[in-house]
């Protein structure tokens, strides 16, 4: 008690200093908190980005399909394995896809291209707000062509515009050679480059084309949280027949997953970095605050007190004022935390982001990015105040006394 | 009466070959239970330094410093922490106070380091006020004290806790004459009425005449020790 009233009152001694370490310390806060939240927000947004655009959360395929996809490596009925998959609470919906290689033929070239086939009803969002040209439309039209949406790079080598006419040649299921003709009812935008040589049709279409009745090759499942994908994959794997796989997002884009954890890590650097800078401040202004009391810590030794009650004196000060420093940021840092989460801001140009694009960068709000800063903070002032600390410590009563 | 203090042959050198000085040097010296005794000296004599060795501030570099029985040259630095609480006042002529505690929480101080109940310290707290006359000024913080008023708490710490011996070192030389006469005769009234042990140092002649006992110093060395 009596450590504890000599803390506080000495911290009110020099309220200047006092203030303008907390001010430091609290900026320090601000800084972890604004770092972590903006690239914890940013991944965030890309695998959301990335699991709603392309992979889902856990992917449903044929045993083997994942490493080496082929034509004939299908998901069979696959109705009632959606209905199976779906029949969870953790599940937000499951939607099929038909994959498939395929030449495409415009006015007067040819180009190998991808056919993706989509469940119009469950991903009609997939296409609407990527598309540089033409509209999301792949129902057929009046003379019975199925519409289709194709990457910009497509497009430029068969040069073909909207409303243009795209020949398709494949293989059938049955061994038939596939071939029609589609039309193109939107252009997917260049900075959507993974798009760049697809051709999206409807589920319906593709199997159509590709004689692939009642059945597909992967089946998307989208979940309420992204964090459970692992847990669910585990669950269903038990679940679903046993010719089939179910893999989460991160194994299914091992690669995407992988240059955003390397990304993460140079983010946690640039945090140290952060932490490193506030600490030496902290370290500054304590370690200043100490030396000069060396006289008065000298007295109370001589008087008898303990030396662990000095340091305990000395700790407990700087105990304080990362508290208040912590405190103070995270009242403030809160709200703007809240609005970068929500609103964020908008950026001149998409930056690319494990091969997605993000046009906006956004705050993430969580126990990690605002927690973790006030740990810090608090840890590096009780690191850094061991220091002089120990050095008064170290020093008898009388040497203490005769400092100047 | 048994001796509070006793040194024998206590030296304190600083330095080595040429640069050695000799601040105290083979000193024997015995002080008795309730003595009121001024050690003084020029400065440079070696009085701050035996005072500092009596305190168990600083360890001799040879000899013993026996204080209230016990040999404190052979103490750990813990022990001799807590040895000074229990058995040492200190008068600094600095004052020294703790600027962010009340004359009242600065006297308290030590009562409060040896876990003396509550209710104990408001009582000798009172008391010592009451015998410094400083009843009323209890609430006010060392800077907006006198010296004068600032060394009379400094005193009521040294002996609140009841210690065996109270060491001053020129407890009067920031303190105008008059103010520094009237300290020396409160801490005599108080050595009379507590028989507590107090010495002193100066090198002030006429604060030397409120001692009983002169103990003389000169380069390190008694040269007159005289009972008056």
């Amino acid at each position: 008690m009596l450590t504890l009233k000599l803390a506080a009152r000495n911290l009110f001694r020099n309220y200047r200093r006092t203030l303008l370490t907390v001010l430091s310390m609290t900026v320090g806060y601000w800084v972890l908190v604004a770092t972590l939240s903006l690239t914890e927000g940013s991944y965030q947004s890309a695998i959301d980005l990335f699991t709603t655009q392309q992979t889902g959360h856990a992917q449903v395929s044929a045993n083997g399909y994942l490493d080496r996809p082929g034509l004939h490596k299908t998901v069979d009925q696959y109705q009632q394995v959606i209905e199976k998959a779906s029949n969870d609470e953790r599940v937000q919906s499951v939607s099929a896809r038909i994959f498939a290689s395929v030449l495409s033929y415009g006015e007067s070239k040819s180009y190998p291209a991808q056919l993706v086939g989509i469940d119009t009803g469950i991903d009609k969002e997939l296409l609407s707000n990527r598309l540089s040209h033409g509209a999301n439309r792949l129902a057929p039209n009046q003379e019975d062509y199925y519409g289709v949406v194709i990457g910009h790079s497509l497009a430029q080598q068969v040069e073909l515009g909207v409303g243009g006419e795209l020949v398709l040649i494949s293989e059938g299921l049955d061994g038939s050679i596939a071939n029609d003709i589609f039309i193109v009812q939107g252009i997917i935008d260049s900075k959507y480059q993974s798009d760049g040589m697809r051709v999206y049709m409807s589920l319906e279409s593709a199997q159509q084309y590709l004689a692939l009745y009642e059945k597909v090759h992967q089946l998307v499942v989208r979940l309420n949280s992204p964090s459970v994908a692992r847990e669910y994959a585990s669950d269903m794997r038990a679940r679903l027949p046993s010719d089939l796989e179910v893999e989460p997002w991160q194994i299914v884009e091992e690669t995407f997953y992988k240059s955003m954890q390397a990304d993460k890590a140079g983010g946690h650097f640039a945090v140290a970095i952060v932490m490193i800078i506030v600490s030496v401040a902290v370290l500054n202004t304590i370690l200043m605050s100490v030396l000069e009391r060396t006289r008065e810590f000298g007295v109370l030794m001589a008087l008898g007190t303990p030396t662990r009650q000095i340091v305990g004196l000395i700790m407990i000060e700087s105990s304080l004022l990362a508290f208040a420093a912590v405190s103070i940021g995270f009242v403030t840092a809160l709200p703007a935390n809240i609005y970068l989460e929500n609103v964020g801001f908008a950026l001149s140009q998409p930056v690319e982001m494990g091969g997605v694009q993000i046009s906006a960068i956004t705050g993430q709000s969580s126990v990690y990015t605002l927690g973790l800063p006030a740990v810090v903070v608090v840890l590096a002032t009780l690191v850094v105040a061991l220091i002089p600390a120990y050095r008064i410590a170290k020093q008898s009563p009388l040497s203490a006394m005769e400092a100047v | 009466m048994s001796n509070v203090i006793e040194t024998k042959s206590v030296s304190r050198h600083f330095g080595k070959d040429e640069t050695l000085v000799k601040a105290i040097d083979q000193v024997d010296l015995q002080i008795e239970e309730g003595e009121f005794t001024a050690i003084i000296g020029p400065s440079g004599s070696g009085k701050s330094t035996l005072l500092q060795m009596i305190g168990a501030l600083d360890t001799p570099t040879s000899g013993e410093v026996w204080l209230a029985g016990k040999d404190v040259s052979a103490m750990s630095s813990s022990e001799l922490s807590s040895f000074r609480r229990d058995n040492i006042g200190f008068v600094f002529q600095a004052y020294n106070l703790v600027p962010v505690l009340s004359a009242r929480e600065n006297i308290e101080y030590v009562m409060l380091l040896q876990g003396i109940s509550e209710e104990e310290r408001i009582r000798r707290v009172d008391e010592i006020l009451q015998e410094v006359g400083l009843e009323g000024r209890e609430g006010r913080r060392p800077s907006e004290l006198s010296g004068g008023q600032q060394q009379r708490v400094a005193v009521a710490r040294a002996m609140v806790s009841k210690p065996s011996l109270i060491l001053a070192d020129e407890p009067t030389a920031n303190l105008d004459s008059k103010t520094g006469y009237a300290l020396l005769d409160m801490m005599r009234n108080l050595n009379e009425q507590h028989t507590m042990t107090f010495v002193f140092s100066t090198h002030d002649t006429k604060i030397m005449e409120y001692a009983r006992r002169i103990v003389k110093l000169v380069d390190g060395k008694i040269v007159e020790d005289t009972l008056k």
